[in-house]
């Protein structure tokens, strides 16, 4: 979450972006950051006095504690305690107080929710501790729950700034019940921030019952601070001094509670509050009940700072080395986990509602050398948002080093900007003489302005005499901030004709469609042709788009579309095995001149195949026709299938069956497989050569082929795959389809598909600084050169990957430059070089590149590895990797934990890190890799397909989907933008079946990247079900027909239409319409799979994975 | 008989320079594409053109070592027919446009080692050609007189 987003104030480093200084660790070298949150305010003594809290009603989406989110409750960001703070006043944990402090404040708001009204127990969980009307509100004028988890650094400026962060991501509101009242009362009014104090800031856990999975934003927004989880320390507080704060800050009581109060109990507490906090309702989701508080011991000390066991810990020091921050998550006696202990569930680290969105990350990039601005990390994410000195940091340190690019991201937020387009003259592109790098913000400049030095091969270029300017007294050129090149980390150069081979290709679409009698008769055949009709005036493109329309079945059609003609006319090509086009023109034709005739076809087509009986399917010559009729021009080829190949040239057989059957012979063919594929891994490996061989013709004539594929049982999506994998394409698959399921979504994804934004014959080079090398690409492309993809076609939503090495053994640069240039066609003609360039430092200590280390760029790398492994045919080193990758990590970051850290029993995580762990084990126990023999290879193909080249939100969606609870204040904020633009979502669940989907009194909205679920309990309150389904109960109602009440039915209705459009608009073409998942219904596998920190019978539990991995760490470490 | 054997090693000498070719023509093909001469499709093209007929002709010459019982090149050449066909069999031997970059460096380093071990024979060849010359010539010109 960003907390600063919006809220924060440029920081005087320099930085453009509010979000950057959250990069900075307090404390870290770079003096210039921010003070950290918490530290950087007004002495204590400046504090007002207590005063009344603002006069408006706490926003509902705070006031209501999330469904079982406690027991897991996250833990806001802690700042480790200062020397001002007095020793907790209560001996027990804190959270006991809290949770008085809620039931004796008042109960919750009146009218809060309808549906929560009857107390049913599972509604009652929902109703936590509220909040008293009276209390101080967060949202309204106050500072956001966000700034107060989290403040900026800067106190001053906060005044006045509009409330930042969503609510949920930042919580209830911290301070009402977890304080002993004095703090409470002693603490600023969040509204009233006083010019020169910081905003208060709520370190104190979030109130019991409220402990909304989410972490506290510091380990994600490198805030300062400790992040604790469990008790608060027994050890009296460091004697040190304040932690990372600037000389002039003011410890980190002040925000805590002023100087008079009794110091808040919390400082470790956090993400154990909520399990800490008084055991839910009955019935409530925790049905295991609240974990038991954590123990009050300590054990060890660094620095005079107790290390809280039995908690999770991260502790920071201004003195200490940034590597002496860790999350400490503590072995408890002999659980259930193994004989070393096991972990306390509700102490694990979790993603907040921000943290899953990941569309940015507030510290995703530092800033640059000289001030440019970075490219934004919609289109650029490293896994280390810096660069490892030498190659023996980057080994010891175990994390991946690479980034994963989007070069056609979409602009995801308000705020976000069309990518400036900067057009040089004839001169040409300002580029380097010999690495051809083009010329970006992080570019020395020499001899005033004369010449300039590249920044990845440092050769000092001529400037041309037309692009000179003078420079400032800093080295800058003066008009930088007039050049987006010269200012902006991602620019489009208009390209001249130089960067042409041919005229720019015009945007064409040909369809191969499958006529056969189970694409007819399942309704594939009429809903795809009516989206395409639907979607012709959409199509990207100017008066020079072409269209055409194939079809097969065990015969090839063509449709004469000349533009002179009246109605379209049929050409059958029954001879497949010598295909040949029976018209030279008019098969492919002008959109816009042959439309009525487009139109037309479009509309009869279901009509005409109607009475089909033939189930054969000729793909290969089917394919081999549109690669005849496209190979001049290139384009895009959208290919439907719903039968595995089978007649004509490239058949397929049925090896899913003959694997099943036990017969020999089913052994990859040969060429296929790189030994060790066996059984079903074997699958994954693509057998017949034709499609591949195919994909890199097309990929040669720009032909890029999207598939999609429909068959219920096999079609060997792995083979046919290929024919997007080297054409970058996409690969989606809809297993028994049928258009009364499935019509909505199909339509959906194909009209994103052919309406997003999309580049023509594309090609991409990814240039680095000397010193480092790119050992590899991964992603669906044709690599054309050691550092070149050949791109058909590229689209919005893909991800290209790259993985990094260093070249030479140390660098010696003190920083390294990312150039990814992208020369393509637009739809409209043009031909553009988008070029995004990033310059990280380059760093020595381990443990600083830790604190950059950005978790969901890891995850995805590591996800892509995994993918390309697996499908070479090795699933389970593939899982291995992912493992051996993790622990890799965690022992590295073992490594610069302080000594008396590893010497207590407790899972050491790096808190920029802490959520990998959890993003690994829903990779590994996700569709693409979980060891159950029951995924189909087809289905763990396509998953492994969209893996590959999936962006990071994509892919950290389907590790960890979001549940929801449904059964809170169904209020207007919810679903709407909040302050960060951003959606304001409910909170997110832990995803644990027991604590969840074990309710029947249950109702949750899943969302995982594909598929948005709705799942009602059997007994989900009738107040609840009238209010969103307008029926009282939902029993023996056909739940294919279920369908949420329309948005005039009820404030519930529309709010649960608001955040179904929410999320549709964060997946794009993704998700489509919701389905309603009743509790024991046999779609409910469709929710229960993705629970996946439960164990299964093949796979660990989360915790027990953590320890797991734990065990591996301190095996490899010792 | 020794005429038989003159021109069975001199058959053999010609293929050792046959195979010397093909390696140095994959080291070039390799270098190309490291520098962006060619590119991948072409170059996985002439690649494997010559990967076949490479095969063949070393697997030939070995059995023709194994019916004259010359056990010195056959043990030397038997270890690449063996490996070779280990490539054969997996399926690796040909080169895939697709994945030739990732696997360049291991490529170029094993037309290297072969080119080395063609050089090598190619000059055993070379001086077995030479002392199987000599008895020729002299049986010839006595022949002749």
């Amino acid at each position: 979450m960003y907390p600063q987003q919006g809220a924060q104030p440029p920081p005087p480093g320099g930085a453009h972006d509010p979000r950057r200084p959250a990069v900075f660790m307090p404390g870290a070298p770079t003096g210039t950051g921010p003070p950290p949150p918490g530290f950087g305010g007004a002495p204590p003594p400046q504090l007002p006095p207590p005063q009344l809290p603002p006069p408006q009603q706490p926003p509902p989406w705070q006031q209501r504690p999330p469904v079982g989110g406690a027991p897991y409750g996250g833990a806001p960001t802690y700042a480790p305690p200062p020397q001002a703070r007095a020793p907790p006043p209560q001996g027990g944990p804190p959270p006991q107080g809290a949770y008085a402090q809620p039931a004796l404040s008042a109960p919750p708001p009146a009218g809060a929710m309808q549906a929560g009204a009857p107390r049913a127990p599972g509604c009652a969980q929902l109703r936590a501790p509220g909040v008293p009307p009276t209390a101080p509100p967060m949202g309204g004028g106050g500072p956001p729950p966000a700034g107060m988890a989290m403040p900026p650094p800067h106190g001053p400026a906060m005044g006045g700034l509009p409330p930042p962060a969503n609510a949920f991501a930042a919580g209830p509101p911290p301070q009402q019940p977890f304080r002993p009242p004095p703090a409470q009362m002693g603490a600023p009014p969040p509204g009233m921030p006083q010019p020169g104090m910081p905003p208060p800031v709520h370190l104190g856990a979030p109130p019991p019952g409220t402990g909304m999975p989410r972490r506290g934003s510091a380990p994600n927004t490198m805030a300062p601070g400790m992040v604790a989880l469990g008790p608060p320390p027994i050890g009296p507080p460091p004697t040190g001094p304040p932690p990372t704060g600037p000389p002039t800050g003011p410890p980190t009581a002040a925000l805590h509670a002023p100087p008079t109060g009794p110091p808040p109990p919390a400082m470790y507490q956090a993400r154990s509050s909520g399990s800490l906090g008084p055991p839910p309702p009955a019935g409530a989701l925790g049905t295991s009940g609240p974990p038991p508080p954590a123990p009050s011991r300590s054990t060890g000390s660094y620095m005079g700072a107790p290390i809280p066991v039995g908690g999770l810990g991260v502790s920071a020091d201004v003195d200490q080395p940034l590597a002496e921050r860790f999350v400490a998550l503590p072995l408890q006696g002999h659980g259930p986990g193994g004989p070393g202990g096991a972990l306390d569930p509700a102490r694990l680290p979790r993603p907040t509602v921000d943290e899953a969105r990941v569309t940015d990350r507030a510290e995703c990039h530092p800033t640059g050398v000289a001030g440019g601005e970075q490219c934004a990390p919609r289109f650029l994410r490293l896994t280390v948002n810096a660069a490892p000195s030498s190659t023996q940091v980057l080994q010891k340190s175990g994390l991946p080093f690479g980034a994963v690019l989007q070069p056609l991201a979409p602009p995801r937020l308000p705020g976000e900007t069309d990518v400036p387009v900067v057009a040089f003259g004839g001169g040409g592109v300002v580029r380097c003489r010999r690495c051809r790098t083009y010329i970006n913000p992080f570019v020395g400049w020499l001899d005033a302005g004369r010449r300039w030095k590249c920044n990845l091969c440092h050769l000092a270029n001529e400037v041309p005499p037309d692009y000179c300017a003078p420079l400032d007294d800093y080295g800058r050129r003066r008009d930088a901030a007039e050049r987006a090149e010269l200012s902006c980390g991602t620019v489009e150069f208009v390209a001249s004709a130089d960067y042409m081979v041919r005229p720019p290709q015009p945007p064409v679409y040909v369809f191969l469609l499958d006529v056969s009698y189970h694409a007819v008769s399942s309704g594939l055949l009429a809903t795809v042709a009516q989206t395409v009709r639907e979607t012709l005036d959409g199509l990207p493109g100017d008066v020079r788009t072409q269209v055409a329309i194939l079809a097969y079945d065990s015969a090839v059609h063509f449709f004469h579309l000349a533009a002179h003609l009246s109605t379209p006319q049929m050409i059958t090509v029954a001879d497949i095995n010598d295909i040949f086009l029976p018209l030279p023109d008019d098969l492919l034709v002008n959109l816009g001149e042959s439309r009525a005739l487009v139109d037309a076809l479009l509309e009869r087509l279901p009509a005409m195949f109607a009475p089909t009986l033939i189930l054969d399917a000729a793909l290969g010559p089917a394919l081999k026709a549109a690669f005849q009729l496209m190979q001049h021009v290139g384009g895009k080829l959208a290919l439907f299938a719903t039968a595995l190949p089978s007649v004509g040239e490239a058949k397929l057989r049925n090896r899913e069956d003959m694997r099943a059957a036990g017969r020999p012979g089913t052994a990859p063919a040969k060429g296929a497989a790189g030994g060790g594929a066996s059984g079903a891994a074997a699958l994954l490996v693509a057998e017949e050569p034709f499609y591949k061989k195919l994909a890199v013709e097309c990929s040669r004539q720009q032909i890029c082929v999207d598939v999609w594929l429909f068959g219920a049982p096999y079609m060997d999506a792995a083979t046919i795959g290929q024919l997007a994998k080297h054409t970058g394409g996409s690969l989606c698959h809809m297993p028994g389809f049928s258009a009364p399921r499935d019509g909505a979504a199909l339509a959906e994804a194909l009209s994103h598909n052919l309406t997003r934004e999309q580049g023509w014959e594309a090609v991409m080079r990814v240039r680095c600084s000397q010193g480092v090398k790119i050992t590899s690409f991964l992603g669906h492309f044709f690599v054309r050169g050691t550092d070149l993809l050949a791109l058909p076609n590229v689209d919005a939503d893909k991800a290209f990957t790259i993985t990094l090495g260093l070249e030479e053994n140390v660098l010696t640069a003190s920083h390294i430059a990312l150039q990814a240039a992208l020369l393509y066609t637009t739809s409209s003609g043009e031909r553009r070089i988008r070029v995004h360039t990033v310059s990280v430092p380059v760093i020595g200590a381990i443990s600083q590149l830790f604190e950059r280390a950005d978790p969901e760029a890891c995850a995805t790398l590591l996800a892509k590895l995994a993918a390309e492994r697996a499908l070479s045919g090795r699933l389970p080193e593939a899982r291995e990797l992912l493992q051996s990758r993790l622990v890799d990590v965690l022992g590295g970051f073992r490594q610069v934990c302080p000594p008396d850290a590893k010497l207590s029993n407790a899972v050491l995580l790096p808190p920029s890190l802490q959520l990998l762990p959890l993003y690994v084990l829903g990779l590994i126990k996700g569709q693409a890799f979980k060891p159950d023999m029951d995924v189909r290879s087809d289905e763990r193909s396509a998953a492994l397909a969209e893996l590959e080249c999936a962006p990071v939100h994509v892919v950290v969606s389907s590790a960890h989907p979001r549940l929801m609870p449904l059964l809170i204040e169904l209020r207007p904020p919810l679903g709407q933008p909040g302050p960060n633009g951003h959606p304001i979502l409910p909170p997110l669940l832990p995803l644990v079946a027991e604590r969840t989907l074990a309710n029947a009194q249950g109702a949750f909205l899943l969302e995982d990247g594909r598929q948005l679920l709705l799942w009602i309990g059997r007994a989900a309150p009738p107040a609840f079900l009238l209010d969103v389904f307008a029926r009282p109960s939902l029993d023996g109602l056909d739940p294919a027909a279920l369908a949420v009440a329309p948005r005039e039915h009820s404030v519930a209705a529309a709010t649960v239409h608001a955040l179904i459009a929410a999320l549709r608009a964060e997946r794009p073409g993704s998700l489509s319409a919701v389905r309603v998942v009743r509790q024991g219904a046999p779609e409910e596998l469709l929710v229960t799979r993705c629970m996946f920190e439960d164990r299964s019978a093949q796979t660990m539990a989360y915790g027990e994975f953590l320890v797991h991995c734990h065990r591996a760490v301190t095996a490899k470490v010792a | 008989m020794a005429a038989a054997v003159f021109w069975l090693w001199l058959f053999v000498f010609i293929v050792g320079c046959l195979l010397v070719f093909a390696s140095v023509v994959h080291i070039i093909t390799y270098s190309d594409l490291e520098s962006d001469y060619i590119n991948p499709v072409d170059a996985s093209e002439r690649l494997n053109r010559f990967l076949i007929p490479e095969y063949v002709a070393h697997a030939g010459i070995t059995l023709l070592f194994l019916l004259t019982l010359n056990f010195v090149p056959l043990v030397a050449n038997g270890v690449l027919v063996a490996w070779n066909t280990k490539r054969f069999l997996e399926g690796e031997h040909l080169v895939d446009a697709t994945k030739i970059y990732p696997t360049l460096a291991e490529r170029k380093k094993q037309s290297l080692v072969k080119l080395g071990f063609y050089v090598i024979m190619f000059f055993y060849y070379l001086s077995v050609v030479g002392s199987a010359w000599e008895p020729r010539a002299s049986r010839s010109s006595g022949a002749g007189g």
